[in-house]
């Protein structure tokens, strides 16, 4: 705390208080009371809350103790001064409250620039060297074909989402994420995110079970699909080459839900709550993450009041599941479909 | 390609300069690298280029300020190439007139095919016949085909496809399309923006999801694929 400014506020205000008192005679005691208001809004252009409060409660007893007749008491006997006495009272302190909170915006507005810039910062740095790698591999892949470049290429790829799923981790914790809402299929959700995984040379075939359409979700597209990619991502990384991975969409117990479930060996039970935790991994995770992609999902399903639930399937395997409440689909959407 | 087109690239990491200027001029570019947003802006004078290709993250000057600067007087085809954070500048960097971005990392390939695009924007064929894969759309008679099939579109979904064949390959922002379909003050449409193009989707690509025609540009917008 910074005494210093709270012995200059209550200076400011004897000073005052002497020139007021020079200036009682030709003025009253009541503009003086105008003279003390103005010095805390002008203190509240410079200083903090503390001592503009400060300043405005010992103002007021100066300004009652020395002018508001009778002078040299506290009592104070017409209704009118009670009346004025409090107002100031008030009024000084509203105006430290509304210095408070333009302080706190500004500051708000300060540490949310610093925050983008050091986001994009770090993002241009981890980004610049893969892009040269990437870059370097396809353009020597366009002149020959190996398998080492494609090693190379797929390695970037993969490096490139640990750096997103990094980046998003804290871009959603910091809580400055803003959902941009919409319609959409599922059934459209489940395809982009299909989309963006055929640049990871599939070892799993991918089956999408055949849901009631049209199902439509009210949430932010990018997101979604972004969690559901980290779901499959997951489900390859954790599954033999070769196995299926299931992908459903349904509508339950008045609740969207959409489900991954792949044909690994399970999850031991005690194991299944700390799944979505931050930089949780499974005992015997294979490398190549760092335990985050479920944690995303979790953390981007309940932007959108849902929850998340991974449970052992009873023929084999496990579901992790994205349940969202349901909403009325308006009517707009019904005409286009019917 | 025609010979000899010349690439003016605005990067200042050497890195990337390097492997883009050799990986282009073995493609048969003609490649001039910039290092900063000044010296871009000399050379877009300068050098003449056909195509730009500018970083965002330059020492000098902001990315979108060497845009505007070059935009003042040239239409040069300018790719941006940018990280994915930037969701909000790349759709402002469109809306100042880039031709369309590259988020970084990026392959070879995907810059080749956007180079290949600009160049086809710059030289249009007028013609009311568009033909990408398995779709045929003829805009004058306002028929559409799929593997040889009629296909039927509402009339907001043909309006989308025709603003998507107009821009082919290249990317189509949300606002452009809610302006151009809806007018200017189309905030309602915003929420059903996706359905629609999702619809749309689904009548001209396959079912089996070989082949992809609509690609969705995360955070920016569409993109109608060229496909041969």
């Amino acid at each position: 705390m910074n005494f210093r400014r709270y012995e200059s506020a209550l200076f400011l205000v004897l000073i005052t208080a002497w020139v007021n008192h020079l200036l009682l005679p030709v003025l009253g005691y009541r503009a003086i009371g105008f003279i003390f208001l103005l010095l805390i809004i002008v203190l509240g252009l410079f200083f903090s809350f503390g001592p503009i409060l400060t300043a405005a409660t010992f103002s007021a007893l100066v300004w009652n103790y020395f002018f508001i007749p009778p002078a040299g008491t506290f009592a104070i006997h017409a209704p009118e001064d009670i009346m004025m006495f409090i107002t100031y009272f008030v009024v000084a302190c509203a105006s430290g409250f509304l210095t408070l909170k333009i302080q706190k915006a500004a500051l708000f507005k300060e540490t949310e620039k610093l925050y983008q810039t050091l986001l994009n910062c770090i993002s241009h740095e981890l980004k610049t060297p893969l892009t040269t790698i990437m870059g370097a591999a396809t353009a020597l892949q366009s002149q020959k074909s190996d398998n080492l470049l494609s090693d190379i290429v797929m390695a970037s790829k993969r490096l490139n989402q640990v750096f997103e799923n990094l980046l998003d981790t804290t871009r959603i914790e910091s809580g400055r994420i803003k959902l941009n809402l919409e319609w959409f299929e599922i059934s459209e959700l489940i395809h982009h995110t299909l989309d963006r995984l055929s640049q990871f040379e599939a070892k799993h075939p991918i089956k999408v079970m055949a849901f009631p359409e049209p199902l439509y979700l009210f949430g932010d597209f990018n997101l979604l699909a972004h969690a559901l990619e980290n779901l499959i991502l997951n489900a390859m990384l954790y599954t033999k080459p070769g196995s299926e991975i299931t992908i459903n969409a349904e509508e339950r117990d008045q609740k969207i839900v959409i489900s991954v479930m792949d044909q690994g060996p399970g999850i031991p039970k005690e194991l299944l709550k700390n799944l979505f935790r931050k930089f949780y991994r499974l005992p015997g995770s294979p490398s190549g993450g760092l335990g985050l992609g479920l944690s995303i999902v979790k953390n981007v399903v309940e932007l959108h009041k849902g929850r998340t639930h991974a449970f052992n399937l009873p023929e084999g395997g496990t579901s992790f599941e994205m349940i969202f409440p349901w909403i009325e689909t308006p009517l707009r959407l019904k005409r286009e479909t019917a | 390609m025609s010979p000899n087109r010349r690439i003016l690239i605005i990067e200042d990491e050497i890195s990337i300069l390097t492997f883009l200027r050799v990986s282009l001029e073995s493609a048969g570019y003609s490649v001039k690298g910039a290092p900063t947003g000044k010296d871009g802006i000399r050379e877009a004078v300068g050098f003449r280029p056909d195509a730009i290709i500018l970083d965002l993250g330059l020492p000098d000057m902001d990315g979108m300020d060497v845009l505007k600067k070059i935009r003042e007087w040239s239409k040069v085809p300018v790719i941006v190439l940018t990280v994915k954070e930037e969701m909000e500048t790349k759709v402002s960097l469109l809306d100042a007139g880039a031709d369309d971005y590259l988020t970084k990392p990026f392959s070879l390939s995907e810059l080749t095919a956007r180079l290949r695009v600009m160049e086809r924007h710059q030289y249009p064929k007028e013609s009311p016949l568009f033909k990408s894969g398995p779709i045929e759309v003829d805009l004058a008679s306002r028929s559409v085909k799929s593997f040889g099939q009629e296909v039927r579109l509402t009339s907001t979904e043909f309006d989308i496809l025709k603003l998507f064949i107009k821009h082919a390959g290249k990317v189509v922002t949300h606002r452009q399309i809610l302006k151009e379909i809806w007018g200017p003050n189309s905030v309602e449409h915003t929420q059903y923006l996706r359905v629609y193009v999702g619809h749309l989707r689904k009548k001209l690509e396959p079912k089996d999801d070989s082949i992809k025609l609509i690609l969705t540009e995360a955070g920016v917008g569409y993109r109608l694929m060229l496909l041969d």
